[in-house]
């Protein structure tokens, strides 16, 4: 994603399908996004390289889940047919909700490493959206590998979707005053615009002092708006994930070289956190 | 049998007048008021004595014919009786946690279910503010967390063994569509399958010990998360008991208090406590915002519908304390309002119900005290009395759908408990239909032991008709009539005679004599008079009789204008004048018939042509049969009776039913037999007997008025009259007109015991008596009946012998 001028300019969507349920969830917003702003939509389903690999191995092991059972060496045959069946999934899911969001979509499908390929397809695309957690093995769904790595490496914006999110408002966009922090704030207020719901701007900052700061700085910026997008600030001294924690309804924006972003490491935002993620770049 | 002579009976014979001046008082506003029925101390006896007996199967049946006042009168018996009785229970449905298709029912003192469905209502409000309160304080919400934290911690960290031992020996952990996979690592990815060939056998080896082994493990940890999972919904649950406790315990403790009393409520309290702490996340939950599909709709709703099912009073029964036994009359007894029903709701397409859906039945309001029916109406309705029997037998109200009842419907339904039953029902219903159900249903007698038998007739004696006019009184009281006089009570009482068809009875018939009574004060009302005087009553009976009088009118008629053949003047051989009653809404009127008999030689039988085409009733075969055994006997005891008679009611083309016309239909025979001519201004009636004894019939007032007012239209000669049967006399009570033309001679009525004095004076030659030679004198009536009758045996034996010469030639 970049953000152009006083708003932002998106042309393609790149949306990562596995058909676990986070990527569904993915999917969705992706739709309704391309919907909503007319965008490019691509889907694309990686075939793991990975898991080819473990079919043609004869000392990998398997274990099914939920039951726990041993399963016999797997056939290369086998992940093959697995593959395919994913494949179709993901498929036949674009496919549905493009037709509920009334757009078009693409569909890839290609093999390797999920995260090379993700990353790499992400370079066409203006935002890569896909699911933060991967299919859970423990009850709390943990951040899955391609998820930390495309917040981390993504050459575009990443938009983050946990398990059973949706795409809504209101959108809050964390603000420092730092680099960064200005792209984050555009793209909150055109989010708010498309989901037609309300703009807040977090001023975070180690102290109340420098939060009120940095949320004047913010001012002035919207001050440079014409007309100046509505939002309302509020100073977030302290921990605001520990705020966050919980909230179930509306979006996070922040830049993805945003401190607190960075502070939040390894991972821990995203662990905890139940809204969707918007990471600027 | 010697015929007596017979006297025309005086006037003075044919009605028992009543004289105003031996009643002691002007108007009826003098005379005190009569408790309930005049003349009913059986019935009075018997209720009493069945409501006393309060053991199984004493139940009542009022009977008696229609318009008595039973019910009436039963109702204020029975309020009466109730009002100094206890109240019963009050009772009420409340939901069975450990088995809601199966309501509990629950006793409590009278007057307090009420109070009860106030507690539970008002403590399901203080259940959805404090449990909610509860758990959302800081404090369960921290310690939810924590056992969340914990429990992903430990799931956690079964796994995080498992990679950690993985990373260390080479092996990567990858999640599969279908699980989890293990596999030799290398620089970040799977090793690739020709490299791992590559390897020296031992270290292909120790690759496959670590993956099994690490498997194993892996196998190990999946297993163990159920058994946290559990472990953590233990906890949550004990956690949320503990908060639901906090949160319910001092509401529930404070209906313990005050409910300490009643076991029953406090067994109640008990098992809603319980399920309220095993349920309490019901009350927290929410609809959820924004959620408009169609899917989220339905479940928000079915959530709702389930949301505190128990949590409530269905009052099913409810009575002031002190207010005394209950009386019921259940005027539309229909199973379902007898025994109460389970009414349904749809939801979704189906059709659901709960406790809270039981209404009762009049079995439930009447516990403990009374119900009254109507036992025709019962009977009408399907199923209901068998219902009614099957709840007193087993002592207990089962509320049962009719479907579920006949096994039509299967559908899920809810089965209440049933409730013990304590009350006397008292059945309503006029005599035939007891005795009708006593000869047919078992059960009647098992379960209606007291019969109380409601007298229509009450004796008429000076203390009588005293009596009477004082319920005359009490009746114009009780509905608002002037007062009468007691020329109209006098009137009243000659009418009530004439009711009970008895010289010596009055008629207590409630509704009959009410319904006189009111249009009488109708009347007197128009004449602008204070009281009823007897001409408004005689003008009321007229009016009566005039408004149904019609059909009798056309009649009448077609006699005068010669299409019913009926004669009244001159004589005829074989030919009489038969009277029958009509009985026709509330009009009964007399009216001749015409017989007529045919002779001739043949082989003994009495052809009786209205049974031949089946318009003859069963008695009036027998009626004529009768006859046959009378003929045979008396006049060809020594022969073979060679007779062949035809009887037929001329005119007649509906049915004949009864045998008050045999003595007709024999005088016609005998009149053929003898070829004597019957006088055709007298009529008769009356039953006979093989002896030729004359028998007593019914509705003897209307046939001498039917065939008098056929005599006077046609006109009185002072040659007319009616013989009627000796033992009727004492049922004359007829009309003035009829006793004004008797006592100017104009009209006769004759009491007659035999046949041969209804020949004699109907051929007007004497019947004669059989001598000790064994003849009847020459030229009497019954020597030329035998005579004629041996000349048909002769004949009859001519023809035999020929005939048989005949056959022989």
């Amino acid at each position: 994603m970049s953000a152009q001028g006083d708003g932002f300019a998106l042309r393609r969507v790149l949306v990562a399908i596995d058909a676990s349920l986070p990527s569904l969830a993915a999917l969705d917003a992706a739709a309704q996004l391309a919907g909503r702003l007319q965008l490019e939509l691509t889907g694309l389903f990686v075939e793991d390289s990975d898991l080819v690999r473990v079919g043609r191995l004869p000392v990998a092991r398997h274990v099914s889940l939920p039951s726990g059972a041993a399963d016999e060496p797997w056939e290369p045959a086998s992940v093959e047919r697995q593959l395919r069946m994913l494949a179709g999934q993901a498929h036949a899911a674009l496919v549905a909700a493009t037709r509920r969001a009334r757009v078009t979509a693409s569909f890839e499908v290609v093999r390797g490493s999920v995260v090379s390929e993700l990353l790499a397809a992400a370079k066409r695309s203006d935002l890569l959206i896909l699911g933060s957690t991967s299919r859970p093995v423990t009850p709390r769904p943990r951040v899955g590998r391609t998820a930390r790595a495309a917040a981390q490496r993504a050459p575009v914006s990443v938009l983050l979707l946990p398990r059973g999110a949706v795409l809504a408002g209101p959108v809050a966009v964390v603000y420092e005053g730092a680099a960064g922090s200005e792209a984050a704030l555009a793209a909150g207020a055109r989010l708010a615009e498309i989901l037609r719901d309300e703009l807040l701007v977090l001023g975070v900052a180690p102290s109340a002092e420098t939060a009120r700061a940095a949320l004047q700085a913010a001012e002035r910026w919207f001050a440079r708006r014409e007309p100046p997008p509505p939002h309302r600030s509020v100073a977030c001294p302290g921990d605001l994930r520990g705020a966050l924690a919980g909230q179930r309804k509306g979006m996070l924006v922040a830049s993805a070289s945003s401190p607190w972003v960075e502070g939040q490491r390894p991972h821990g935002l995203l662990e905890d956190l139940e809204l969707p993620l918007l990471l600027v770049r | 049998m010697s015929p007596a002579p017979v006297r025309p009976l005086a006037a003075g014979e044919l009605c028992r007048r009543c004289d105003p001046e031996t009643l002691r008082f002007a108007t009826t506003a003098e005379l005190e008021d009569v408790a309930g029925l005049v003349g009913q101390e059986r019935a009075i006896e018997a209720i009493r004595f069945g409501i006393g007996v309060r053991r199984y199967g004493y139940n009542l049946f009022a009977l008696g014919p229609p318009g008595m006042g039973k019910h009436g009168f039963v109702r204020r018996f029975l309020d009466e009786q109730a009002a100094r009785e206890p109240t019963p229970s009050d009772w009420c449905y409340v939901g069975n946690f450990g088995d809601p298709p199966r309501p509990r029912a629950l006793r409590l003192p009278s007057g307090r279910a009420p109070v009860l469905r106030a507690d539970i209502e008002r403590l399901v409000e203080e259940l959805r503010v404090s449990i909610p309160a509860a758990f959302e304080s800081d404090d369960y919400r921290n310690r939810r967390k924590a056992l969340e934290a914990r429990f992903a911690e430990e799931s956690e960290q079964l796994f995080a063994r498992i990679d950690k031992r993985a990373s260390e020996r080479g092996i990567a952990v990858i999640r599969t569509p279908v699980g989890v996979a293990l596999a030799p690592l290398r620089d970040g990815e799977v090793m690739d399958p020709e490299q791992f060939h590559l390897l020296p056998d031992s270290e292909q080896q120790r690759y496959r010990a670590e993956t099994s082994a690490l498997q194993e493990e892996l196998q190990q940890a999946v297993s163990d998360v159920p058994r946290l999972a559990r472990r953590h919904r233990d906890a949550l649950k004990k956690l949320e008991r503990e908060v639901t406790v906090f949160a319910v315990g001092h509401l529930l403790e404070e209906l313990h208090g005050r409910w300490s009393d009643v076991p029953g409520v406090l067994a109640y309290l008990d098992a809603l406590q319980q399920d309220i702490l095993e349920h309490a996340d019901e009350f927290l939950a929410a609809p959820e915002e924004g959620a408009e599909a169609l899917a989220s709709l339905l479940g928000r709703r079915t959530r709702q519908s389930r949301r505190f099912p128990g949590y409530a009073v269905n009052v099913v029964v409810t009575r002031s304390e002190g207010s005394g036994s209950p009386v019921v009359y259940e005027d539309h007894p229909r199973q379902g309002n007898l025994v109460g029903r389970i009414e349904h709701v749809s939801e979704f397409g189906n059709l659901v119900s709960d406790f809270r859906l039981i209404k009762p039945g009049a079995l439930h309001r009447a516990n403990g005290g009374y119900l009254i029916l109507d036992a025709r109406r019962l009977l009408l309705e399907p199923y209901a009395w068998e219902e009614l029997k099957r709840a007193l037998r087993l002592r207990q109200i089962r509320i049962e759908s009719l479907g579920q009842a006949l096994g039509l419907v299967h559908t899920a339904s809810i089965e209440p408990e049933p409730i013990p039953l304590d009350l006397k029902v008292v059945l309503v219903g006029d005599r035939t239909l007891y005795y009708l159900l006593a000869a047919l249903d078992p059960d009647l007698l098992e379960l209606f032991k007291v019969a109380a038998d409601f007298e229509e007739r009450v004796e008429r004696s000076p203390q009588g008709e005293a009596l009477f006019a004082r319920f005359l009184a009490t009746i114009a009281r009780r509905e608002g009539l002037r007062p009468l006089e007691r020329g109209a009570v006098a009137r009243l009482i000659e009418q009530g005679s004439r009711l009970a068809e008895d010289v010596d009875r009055l008629s207590v018939r409630y509704e009959q004599l009410a319904d006189l009574l009111r249009e009488t004060d109708h009347l007197a009302g128009l004449a602008g008079r204070p009281a009823s005087c007897a001409e408004d009553v005689q003008q009321a009976i007229d009016m009566q009789v005039r408004r149904a009088d019609r059909l009798r009118e056309r009649l009448q008629e077609d006699i005068l204008r010669g299409t019913i053949l009926i004669d009244t003047r001159g004589e005829q051989v074989g030919q009489l004048n038969g009277l029958s009653v009509l009985q026709l809404g509330g009009l009964c009127f007399g009216r001749p018939s015409r017989i007529t008999a045919r002779v001739r030689v043949g082989g003994g039988e009495v052809l009786d042509i209205e049974r031949e085409v089946a318009l003859g009733g069963p008695i009036h075969s027998k009626g004529v049969l009768i006859l046959t055994g009378y003929l045979g006997a008396r006049y060809s005891a020594e022969r073979p009776l060679s007779l062949q008679a035809s009887l037929v009611f001329e005119q007649s083309y509906s049915g004949v039913e009864g045998d008050s016309a045999s003595c007709a239909e024999l005088v016609a025979l005998l009149s053929a037999l003898a070829e004597a001519p019957l006088r055709q201004g007298l009529a008769v009636t009356g039953s006979v007997n093989q002896h030729g004894q004359v028998q007593a019939v019914g509705g003897i007032n209307e046939k001498i008025e039917g065939f008098f007012d056929v005599c006077r239209a046609a006109g009185l000669s002072g040659a007319e009259g009616v013989l009627i049967p000796a033992a009727n006399v004492k049922h004359l009570m007829l009309r003035a007109d009829v006793l004004d033309a008797v006592a100017r001679g104009q009209f006769q009525v004759y009491p007659i015991q035999t046949v041969d004095q209804a020949f004699e004076l109907l051929a007007g030659i004497p019947a004669g008596e059989r001598s000790a030679e064994g003849g009847f004198p020459e030229g009497t009536l019954n020597q030329r009946v035998e005579a004629r009758l041996a000349a048909f045996a002769e004949k009859a034996r001519a023809f035999g012998r020929a005939g048989k010469a005949d056959a022989e030639r």
